[in-house]
């Protein structure tokens, strides 16, 4: 929500604000705000590293093997300095490894809190040694370390699938004693002790290392500049512990796609970096951002897929630093090692992709996940970083925002006319304007005089609130927020140890230093109703500039060398920090109800692990069809990455949709996890009534369509919540042996049974799809056509269509009723939709609760399991847990792809004798429509279809 | 009612489906939820057909809450059709219909509480309250469509009225504006002649005095050579050397205001001396009679002037050295006619022959003058009543007595004006200039174009469009703007109340559906 951000200043900003407007009148994002490889040390240095020169050997007398463990030192033949490292073959098809310092300088941040629990080490590990390295077993895999130079393979079914460090391209940047440049000294023969004894006598609380180590590193380093200071633009990083980074590199013989690393504006499948930049991981808030490049955007989650038809295989780099990947398509002979030769024989061009990965401080601690499949790989990062929360089920309605409602009467307003239009929304948004001079927890009085009111009459009808709540403070002292963060010593520090100020919205402010968990908590209480004026419990969150933007500070964010508390400093845990901004504020809107409500927050900061916390959104993105096309790729590189509650900006945030573009967005977003509309304040209003008729009944179609399908959509969410894994899913993660899948990204799969291809470009009269699937059938929702996979077709697309198949084998649920929230929808009666496969079989589930609190926790749920076999639909538990209660019926059936009309149609349940139903039977169509089982939905019942 | 509401309290929701059809509106056959102008439709003796004909059904599927009809239209009293819509009578107040989707939902939506009926909620009937506030708020808007329905008629009258003023008056103006446009053509003519004989005598006049003034010109120089060499040589030895010059600004050749070696050697040649009066005459005097007649006596005190500026000063106000420059001129300028009257004497008087034809053409210049200012009134007169004759202010010109008049709104931050047919502003309370909101454009009404109207092109929003607005118009007792608002950036919407607007009367007004 970047822009226009300075509309009260004092004198001393107004050069500022002339620097900000001519970068506003810009038209896309001012690439010179924000760094390349080129001007980022670390990156330039880790870039450079010669292959196959690695001088990392493992310590020979150090290797110790312990269950599933190896733990051995591994020392860089270059200055000696040593390593401890360990490898560990992890439960489920996964393995960690740790490479630190032996004996650091300064203590490296660990990153903390993303991991769900200590993970699990495998066990039936079998382990041998030779003298060229080690070898464990487990289960159907090996892990090879090799220690001259060190070197890690993994192999599934005896075939090769990631190697570690196989270029040699490891780099471990320790911590040294600043080198005292020649030219400053007076005698060559003492310059080195003299500069060491002037370094230890400033930082004598720092443990003694071997000073002709930091003498070597000092001498050969000394050349590269950049080490202990670098500037970009007018900004200085005193970099006060000098070089620290960590890089590795990994490749994935036999592969040729990898996804994942969000958050970039580019395609699903990632792109070779050779001749350009790596890929970046370092929140940023970028102005107009651009689309298909590697730039950094808003959030950071260094997991990678990569994936062939035969094998799928995972790596998590756990590191919150500023991050750079490259990546680059190779043939794999060339790092194939000479034990494995084997396996290339008459195979020399195997494919490889090589991915090299450095982040500027932290240490190396990697996850490798082994699939075998894609589903199965997601489910082993879930294991890790956890899966999706559950979200309550208005967060997955359809939200509308706009910076700014104006005022109650606006809210009024907005409120009554989707009403009068007949358009349903769950919930209504306000940005920052609606605060007291850009203070968090306030109101403008004059504008919103009595929000508790307002809130109320919107809960009345079901609907709920979010307000904005950012992590800038403004400085004034009276303000109580600020009052309680400056006395209580809560925000971040610079260099100099005084509170870091910066310029956000409110102009000068601070920032609340959410990495200590003390301060997190604070942050938390501030949520409770007596702590938050105005405030009711039918409202919720939106955490955004969370990255944090700090608009003067370098690439409009924090210094790197401000300071945090444990006294890392804000290099070590940037990527972090937004996490922890919106785990504080999701956890206070647990505490505020007592923890017995789910809170929902959207965050535009991510990270690992930000799936435990709520939603996030693909920040400010632009009004034009690129805009809207490149939202699929990225919320889906996004979902790879454990995060599936993900959406973009409805008609984009920046600049005026035309009607067509708002239409198609409607209809592309209603079938994206997270659904809003919002738009930046110098834009015209573009409320679904604002349109042309026969547009506006488009889009209150497509909206009426997704809440249709929310029991589709929540029963998926709760299986994502369970297990992990992805809920809008590239057609590659269901179809993984079908290359024609690959790359493509236009089109997707929600679960697995219903497949969009949405409508991304202007004045489109038809579209291929492409239907995956050997023998699969896909039926078309609107008119039941149905189609045999796998194949293209081609389908003529009108404004109104949007292509969306069922597959054949699936059942899904709807609620046919749409009313004026999700809420008054609870005990609305279901339809099934049946689609029969070739075999006329179809399976489905459906999950009920109720839809806000935690008590689904406590069995307070009901999992259906609904299959059709052998002329039968069955409703069966699900889980063998839950015994959640529900008015809620079976209303409908709906059978595709049934052959032949029956003669009779029964229902039975437990305790009732069979009843005869009602049905139409549409032979064209192959559509069969039973009316009324009337059954409960979480009740056992049985449907037998005679013929 | 109260026996059956009592009774679907009491049922579940499994159950009471297959009771609804046979439960209609207070015992009248027709279905819940259904139209009674559709009644005829509902024949529970017949199958029903539904209303677009697509399908027919048994009337025991009519409210059985599951869609048959595509339209919706078996299904008026339950929300199982996505299109289905419920009519609530609400006696006591006016019949609502609405999607039936917000049947059964929770929320009371007819103050008869029909809508809901499954014991969720317990509605009340609210109807005659409701209805009684209602007709007292119809009643005041009635009384005010009324009162401002007879004031419209009073300003449609003067509107028209006026109109036919304007239309007579610019008949007349335009039967005038001929003979009016002659006789100013008429007297141009007769003062171009006038000026033509005044020019060539005065003319005459002038030239006689240039030649007088240069002749006595040339005798002052020359009265003063003599003086002025004895002057220079001021150590009386009957020759100029470079020293006796040096202080003299009338040598100041680049102007800098001082004489340096080179400007004195320049004037008296390179040997820096003037051996005799004779060669001052030849040599210097041409070239300086003038600057040495009229700098000498200022000159030294402007080189003391300039003295007194701080050379390093930065801190000079501008404006302060701007006057002192100006200053100076002024010195220079007073000085220099003195000279003049020194050297030429006064200018004679015109003769008499020369008076009379500058009062001739005088007086024919102020008989243009005035024909011409009568003319142009009067061609502006027109042009402005062409306009307002062009202008629409209204079916019935009932909106023509706004024109002139502005309105104010005030809110929070900001003072709005409206003058209706010229222009709307914007005011800062906390001061500052006046922003333009646009200037008139049209009526833009959709179905009454008298509705709204847009004004366009004000001042333009940076990296944005030019501000307009839009004035919602409705019907009340006085002229008064009673909102304004920004729902786009620099877009503008007020609403604006006036008699003019009260297009029916208050008593046709909807009376019959209470």
């Amino acid at each position: 929500m970047q822009s226009l951000f300075f509309l009260c200043l004092n004198s001393k900003l107004r050069l500022l604000l002339v620097t900000a407007i001519v970068i506003i009148a810009v038209n896309g994002v001012d690439r010179s705000n924000f760094k390349t490889c080129n001007d980022s040390s670390f990156c330039k240095r880790n870039r450079e590293i010669s292959p196959n020169q690695s001088p990392y050997n493992v310590v020979d007398d150090s290797i110790s093997i312990q269950g599933s463990k190896i733990s051995f030192d591994i020392k860089n033949q270059a200055n000696d300095a040593l390593l401890a490292a360990t490898v560990a073959v992890l439960r489920n098809g996964k393995a960690r490894l740790r490479i630190k310092e032996k004996n650091p300088m300064y203590p490296r941040y660990e990153v903390e809190d993303i991991l769900i629990k200590e993970p699990d080490e495998e066990t039936g590990v079998l382990a041998n040694r030779d003298d060229q390295g080690i070898q464990l077993n487990f289960r159907d895999k090996q892990l090879i370390l090799t220690l001259k130079p060190f070197r890690i393979d993994f192999l599934v079914n005896n075939t090769l699938v990631i190697s570690v460090n196989s270029r040699g391209l490891m780099n471990f940047e320790n911590y040294r004693k600043k080198h005292k440049p020649a030219d400053e000294s007076t005698k060559e023969g003492s310059e080195n002790s003299e500069a060491v004894n002037q370094v230890s006598s400033e930082t004598e609380d720092v443990p003694a290392v071997d000073e002709n180590l930091a003498d070597k590193v000092g001498q050969r380093d000394e050349e590269l500049k950049g080490l202990w200071e670098e500037t970009f633009k007018s900004h200085s990083d005193s970099k006060p512990k000098g070089p620290s980074s960590v890089g590795l590199d990994f490749s994935f013989p036999g592969v040729e796609h990898v996804y994942g690393i969000p958050e970039h504006a580019d395609s699903l499948a990632l792109k070779s970096t050779s001749g350009g930049d790596p890929y970046r991981l370092y929140n940023l808030d970028v102005f107009e951002y651009e689309i298909d490049n590697p730039m950094a955007l808003y959030g950071s989650i260094p997991f990678m897929l990569a994936h062939c038809a035969k094998s799928t295989v995972g790596l998590f780099w756990m590191n919150a630093a500023e991050t750079w990947i490259d990546i680059d398509s190779n043939k794999a002979k060339d790092s194939i090692l000479s034990r494995f030769a084997s396996m290339l024989k008459g195979n020399e061009e195997m494919p490889q992709i090589d991915t090299h990965w450095f982040s500027e401080s932290g240490i190396i601690d990697v996850f490798f996940m082994f699939g075998p499949r894609p589903n199965d790989v997601f489910e082993q990062y879930a294991s890790l970083t956890g899966p999706t929360y559950l979200p309550p089920l208005f967060a997955i309605a359809y939200h509308q925002s706009r910076w700014n409602y104006n005022d109650e009467e606006d809210v009024r307003s907005v409120d009554s006319k989707f009403d009068e239009h007949d358009i349903p929304y769950d919930v209504l948004w306000l940005d920052i304007e609606h605060t007291d001079g850009k203070k968090y927890f306030t109101w403008d009085s004059t504008k919103f005089p009595n929000p508790e009111d307002m809130q109320k009459s919107l809960a009345a009808k079901g609907r709920k609130m979010v307000t904005i709540v950012d992590p800038h403070i403004k400085r004034d002292s009276g303000y109580g927020i600020d009052q309680d963060a400056s006395n209580q010593g809560r925000y971040v520090k610079n260099k100099d140890d005084n509170v870091y100020e910066g310029w956000c919205w409110p102009g000068s402010s601070s920032w609340i230093d959410f990495i200590n968990p003390e301060h997190r908590d604070w942050w938390a209480s501030r949520f409770n109703l007596d702590n938050y004026p105005g405030s009711t419990n039918s409202l919720f969150i939106w955490n955004d500039m969370n990255e944090p933007s700090v608009f003067n500070g370098p690439e409009i964010t924090m210094h790197k060398d401000a300071k945090h508390f444990g006294g890392w400093e804000h290099r070590d845990v940037h990527n972090i920090f937004g996490l922890y901004a919106h785990k504080a504020t999701a956890d206070g809107l647990i505490a505020r109800s007592g923890f017995k409500e789910r809170p929902f927050v959207l965050s535009r900061a991510f990270f690992a692990g930000s799936q435990r916390f709520g939603a996030i959104w693909t920040g400010d993105n632009t009004a034009s069809w690129e805009h809207l096309k490149i939202s699929l790729p990225m919320i889906m590189s996004i979902s790879i990455a454990g995060l599936p509650f993900a959406g973009a900006d409805v008609g984009g945030f920046f600049k005026n949709p035309d009607e067509e573009l708002l239409v198609r967005w409607y209809q592309t977003a209603s079938y994206q996890p997270f659904f809003r509309a919002h738009a930046h304040i110098d834009t015209r209003r573009r409320e679904p009534w604002l349109l042309a008729e026969a547009n506006m009944n488009i889009v209150r179609d497509a909206i009426r369509t997704r809440y249709a399908l929310l029991p589709f959509w929540y029963t998926l969410f709760y299986q994502a919540s369970v297990k992990g894994g992805t809920i809008i899913r590239p057609l590659f993660t269901e179809y993984p042996e079908d290359v024609s899948t690959f790359a493509m990204s236009d089109e997707y799969l929600i679960g697995s049974d219903l497949l969009v291809k949405p409508i991304t470009d202007a004045s489109a009269s038809s579209t291929s799809i492409y239907l995956p699937g050997n023998n699969e059938l896909w039926y078309d929702i609107e008119n039941y056509k149905w189609f045999t996979g796998p194949r293209s077709i081609s389908m003529s697309v009108s404004l109104n269509k949007i292509p969306v198949f069922q597959r054949g084998g699936s059942i899904v649920p709807r609620k046919e009723r749409i009313r004026r929230c999700s809420s008054l929808m609870y005990d609305d009666p279901y339809t099934l939709t049946v689609a029969l496969n070739r075999k006329a079989q179809a399976l489905g589930q459906l999950y009920i609760d109720d839809g806000h609190s935690f008590d689904y926790s406590k069995g307070e749920f009901s999992l259906r399991k609904f299959t059709y076999e052998d002329n039968v639909l069955s409703s069966r538990p699900g889980s063998a847990y839950g015994n959640y209660k529900t008015n809620s019926w079976l209303e409908k059936i709906v059978v595709l792809g049934m052959k032949n009309k029956p003669s009779k149609i029964s229902v039975s349940g437990k305790n009732s004798t069979p009843r005869k139903l009602k049905f139409k039977y549409d032979r064209e169509n192959r559509r069969l429509t039973v009316k009324k089982p009337e059954v409960n939905i979480v009740d056992d019942w049985e449907i037998n279809f005679k013929f | 009612m109260t026996a059956q509401k009592y009774l679907w309290f009491t049922l579940t929701c499994l159950f009471y489906t297959s009771l609804l059809a046979s439960i209609g509106y207070a015992g009248s056959g027709l279905p819940k939820g259904a139209q009674p102008s559709l009644a005829s439709n509902y024949d529970s003796s017949r199958p029903f057909r539904c209303l677009n004909g697509l399908a027919t059904i048994d009337f025991t599927s009519v409210n059985d809450n599951y869609c048959d009809c595509s339209d919706g239209s078996d299904e008026p009293g339950t929300s199982a059709c996505p299109n289905g819509r419920f009519y609530c009578h609400n006696v006591g107040y006016k019949p609502l219909i609405f999607p039936s989707s917000r049947v059964n939902d929770g929320i009371c939506d007819c103050c008869d509480g029909t809508d809901e009926y499954d014991g969720k909620i317990s509605c009340q009937n609210t109807c005659d309250e409701v209805g009684a506030k209602y007709r007292e708020e119809l009643r005041k808007l009635q009384e005010e469509a009324e009162k401002g329905y007879v004031m419209r008629l009073q300003y449609a009258k003067e509107g028209l009225e006026a109109k036919e003023k304007y239309k007579a008056k610019l008949q007349s103006l335009k039967a005038d504006i001929e003979t009016v446009r002659q006789k100013a053509s008429e007297l141009e003519a007769k003062k171009s002649e006038a000026e033509k004989s005044e020019k060539e005598r005065l003319d005459a006049f002038e030239k006689e005095w240039e030649e007088t003034k240069a002749k006595k010109r040339e005798e002052y120089y020359n009265s003063k050579s003599k003086s002025t060499f004895d002057e220079l040589d001021s150590n009386k030895d009957g020759s100029i050397t470079v020293n006796e010059i040096i202080g003299n600004l009338a040598f100041d050749a680049d102007g800098n205001g001082e004489v340096s070696e080179e400007e004195a050697k320049q004037a008296l040649g390179e040997a820096g001396i003037i051996s005799s009066y004779d060669n001052f005459m030849s040599d210097v005097w041409p070239k300086f009679n003038d600057k040495l007649v009229q700098i000498k006596p200022q000159g030294l005190d402007s080189g003391e002037r300039s003295m007194e500026q701080p050379a390093d000063s930065h801190e000079v106000n501008i404006d302060d050295d701007i006057v002192a420059e100006d200053e100076d001129e002024a010195a220079k300028e007073h000085v220099a006619v003195a000279q003049e009257e020194d050297m030429y004497g006064q200018k004679p008087e015109h003769d008499e022959e020369l008076k009379n034809l500058v009062a001739v053409a005088d007086k024919a210049r102020q008989e243009y003058k005035a024909a011409e200012d009568n003319k142009n009134n009067m061609e502006n007169e027109i042009q402005e009543i062409e306009k307002v004759l062009g202008s629409d202010f209204g079916s019935e010109e009932e909106f023509a007595y706004l024109r002139g008049k502005c309105y104010q709104f005030t809110d929070r931050e900001y003072t709005y004006e409206l003058c209706p047919f010229d222009k709307v502003t914007q005011t800062s309370k906390s001061g500052g200039s006046q922003t333009s909101l646009g200037t008139w454009g049209s009526w833009v009404g959709a179905e009454n174009k008298y509705s709204k109207m847009k004004y366009e092109g004000g001042q333009n929003c940076w990296n944005g469009p030019d501000r307009s607005a839009t004035i919602v118009i409705s019907c009340g007792t006085e002229d008064s703007l009673i909102s304004a608002s920004e729902p786009n950036r620099c877009e503008y919407l007020m609403e604006f109340k006036t008699p003019a607007a009260c297009f029916s009367r208050g008593n046709k007004n909807s009376h019959d559906e209470l």
